[in-house]
């Protein structure tokens, strides 16, 4: 060892115990090179995975980049008086202020 | 002629291979494949897993290629090794949360040594579990410093200062204690 690892040479020595030893040697390098090559071709004949890959890496990034944006747009928006009453004003359309009761007997109901 | 590729960086094999040369990947497997395989099955502890694992390991590499741009001091075995030792420390932490950390392969008792074959065996599950209790970073590092990488090699893989590694390897085996300690305590209670 090139460095100086005395002061926890134990546990280096106590992690010695994972190594591979004997019958777990991996298989030839070339065998599972074949089986690895295998897979990249299998990837390679089905466009639409590679293209679900490739996009889905992008895509989260993407859309997390444009969710906090829009929240941060709408944050400061509102932070404007004129947009907060105009944003008042457009959710009142929805807001009920009046109703009146009406009453619904079953034989009225049948004639309907 | 063809040319000896491995005498080319592992950069310039990725910009070979983002170009579509399929030999550069098998350069980079032939030169990589061992120490994947030995820091995954330390990890994992089981020659098929491992061995899954260090598939899934190429195949990411073989991905990463197709969105490679050189930047000329690239660290593709820095990644490599990276990717390794976040795939391993995920497998056992999960087995850790499925409760299967228990299961210790018990051999026949009328085998010669098999006493010690037992006791070996829990020991390698006890040291496995306290890597699994600990942080990530601390595990990553103890295992790479185990496998002889150099204090250089595991900065780049960890992402941490060159000069902070010592430091970083006394903390990481301290805490590997308290967790090995704990571990193996809760075992003889039982």
């Amino acid at each position: 060892m090139n460095e100086i690892d005395s002061e926890y040479q134990d546990v280096l020595d106590q992690l010695s115990v994972l190594a591979p030893g004997v019958g777990d040697e991996p298989s030839p390098a070339k065998m599972a090179l074949t089986q690895v090559t295998q897979r990249t071709h299998a990837q390679k004949r089905n466009p639409i995975d590679e293209f679900i890959r490739s996009i889905s890496d992008t895509m989260n990034k993407r859309v997390l980049a444009l969710g906090a944006t829009a929240v941060l747009a709408i944050a400061l928006l509102v932070g404007f008086p004129s947009v907060r009453a105009a944003a008042g004003d457009f959710l009142g359309l929805f807001r009920v202020e009046k109703f009146a009761p009406i009453s619904v007997s079953p034989p009225a109901a049948s004639h309907a | 002629m063809r040319q000896d590729l491995t005498a080319l960086s592992d950069s310039i094999l990725m910009d070979r291979l983002a170009g579509g040369d399929e030999v550069s990947f098998d350069t980079l497997f032939y030169r990589h494949y061992d120490r994947v395989y030995g820091i995954l099955f330390r990890l994992v502890g089981t020659r098929a897993e491992a061995e899954d694992l260090t598939q899934e390991v190429f195949l990411k590499l073989h991905d990463h290629a197709a969105r490679h741009r050189s930047h000329g001091d690239d660290n593709i075995s820095a990644w490599l090794y990276r990717v390794a030792t976040n795939l391993g420390y995920n497998a056992i932490r999960n087995r850790q949360r499925r409760w299967q950390r228990d299961v210790v392969l018990v051999p026949d008792s009328e085998m010669p040594g098999a006493e010690q074959e037992v006791a070996r065996r829990q020991e390698v599950a006890a040291v496995r579990e306290a890597l699994a209790r600990m942080k990530a970073r601390d595990a990553q590092l103890l295992i790479l410093r185990q496998m002889d990488f150099s204090y250089a090699e595991c900065a780049a893989i960890c992402g941490v200062a060159p000069g902070s590694v010592g430091t970083l390897l006394a903390r990481a085996a301290e805490s590997f204690r308290t967790a090995y300690v704990e571990v193996a305590g809760r075992g003889e209670e039982r």
